[in-house]
């Protein structure tokens, strides 16, 4: 049995230069790019707190997703996929740099939002100091609007972690502001 | 306004304030893809090249003897690999490794008997699925698969895995560790039986 039969044999979608988009062209790849890029960045940028980090990240799924193409080109979602790589690249880089200072982390938010009132300064700044899960469940939840359950499946974690990721972080937030930590509106 | 409103307007104005160049980010992209497709082709045909310089100079060292143990990746050409070869499944448990390497989930792994491996990985997966060689000798399997992939952050001094197998009677291969360096090739040979579907 050669290679090729054996793929044959398994189901095994076999990657090959052929099926790889042709990038020169106004293909399905470049549409999504286009159509999903800057929003994944938006998103990796408000984990990760620095936009040049956020673009690489971004970039780098966005790599990975030429790499597996032939059988993600065929799933309902590319974006999701995309997005979910994303995310999880932010999320595990940020747990490498979480020894960081909070000083340093939140130095790039800082110059980002001179505009901003210094509450909003002050919540940013709340929120790059939590967990990088917690960081990455708040902007799923508020940034993204996604149900818990997608949120949960995105970060390879179980919905009820999720909630309680949720919930830790907004009591944190509430502290910050001063405010009580109601229910999840 | 309440805390989730005021949460989710921060979180609005801060994302407002990045916006990125898309062509030359595609471009990026686009080059560093076909970068990588180049490296990884350069690599594979630089392996082989020194393989077969490898086995050569083990070769003529030892007078003609078997190149299979000193060779730096596995050589299938020496070795008998139908007694493994098939297509099989493996389910990852959900442990905390597996969890963390994003490993969980359902493989589909092709032992070729011309000691090529092809690998399938689960969709929660994102790292290179690259492939590789594997060799079966005295019960033992040797491989170098996901040298590329999933092994390139262990930085093992030595990029072959051994391996002991036995088989039930149904094909399912059963392994066991005797020399790996990279931990979550370990975990995809030893967590789970590996069932035979072709």
């Amino acid at each position: 049995m050669d290679v090729a039969r054996a793929h044959r044999h398994s189901g095994i979608v076999r990657r090959s230069p052929r099926q790889s988009p042709d990038l020169d062209s106004g293909d399905s790849f470049r549409w999504l790019f286009t159509t999903e890029y800057q929003e994944i960045v938006r998103t990796v940028f408000l984990i990760v707190r620095d936009r040049e980090l956020a673009e690489d990240l971004t970039q780098e799924a966005f790599i990975q997703l030429l790499g597996h193409w032939a059988k993600v080109t065929e799933y309902d979602r590319p974006g999701a996929w995309v997005r979910r790589v994303a995310i999880r690249l932010a999320v595990r880089e940020c747990r490498r740099n979480h020894r960081r200072t909070v000083l340093e982390v939140l130095a790039p938010w800082r110059e980002g939002h001179t505009s901003t009132s210094v509450r909003d300064v002050d919540l940013l700044q709340a929120i790059g100091s939590l967990s990088p899960q917690q960081r990455a469940v708040v902007v799923l939840f508020y940034f993204e609007d996604r149900p818990m359950d997608e949120i949960a499946a995105v970060l390879g974690c179980s919905v009820s972690t999720g909630w309680v990721h949720l919930h830790r972080a907004r009591r944190r937030l509430a502290s910050v502001l001063g405010e009580e930590a109601d229910d999840v509106t | 306004m309440s805390l989730d409103g005021q949460i989710r307007q921060a979180l609005r104005e801060s994302a407002d304030t990045v916006h990125v160049d898309v062509e030359e980010s595609f471009d990026v992209v686009a080059t560093a893809s076909r970068r990588r497709r180049t490296r990884s082709r350069t690599l594979a045909v630089g392996v082989a090249a020194a393989l077969l310089v490898g086995a050569s100079v083990v070769g003529q060292h030892f007078g003609g003897a078997s190149t299979q143990v000193a060779s730096s990746a596995p050589s299938s050409s020496a070795t008998d690999t139908d007694p493994v070869a098939g297509t099989f499944i493996i389910d990852v448990p959900p442990s905390a490794a597996a969890t963390r390497d994003a490993l969980a989930g359902r493989w589909t792994i092709s032992l070729t008997p011309e000691g090529m491996v092809a690998v399938s990985a689960p969709d929660a997966f994102t790292g290179q699925t690259d492939g590789g060689t594997f060799s079966v000798s005295g019960g033992r399997l040797r491989t170098n698969v996901f040298v590329n992939g999933l092994c390139v952050a262990t930085q093992a001094a030595n990029p072959v895995a051994t391996y002991t197998w036995s088989a039930a009677p149904d094909g399912t291969l059963r392994f066991s560790k005797v020399a790996d360096e990279c931990t979550g090739r370990e975990l995809l040979f030893t967590s789970t039986p590996w069932i035979r579907i072709g």
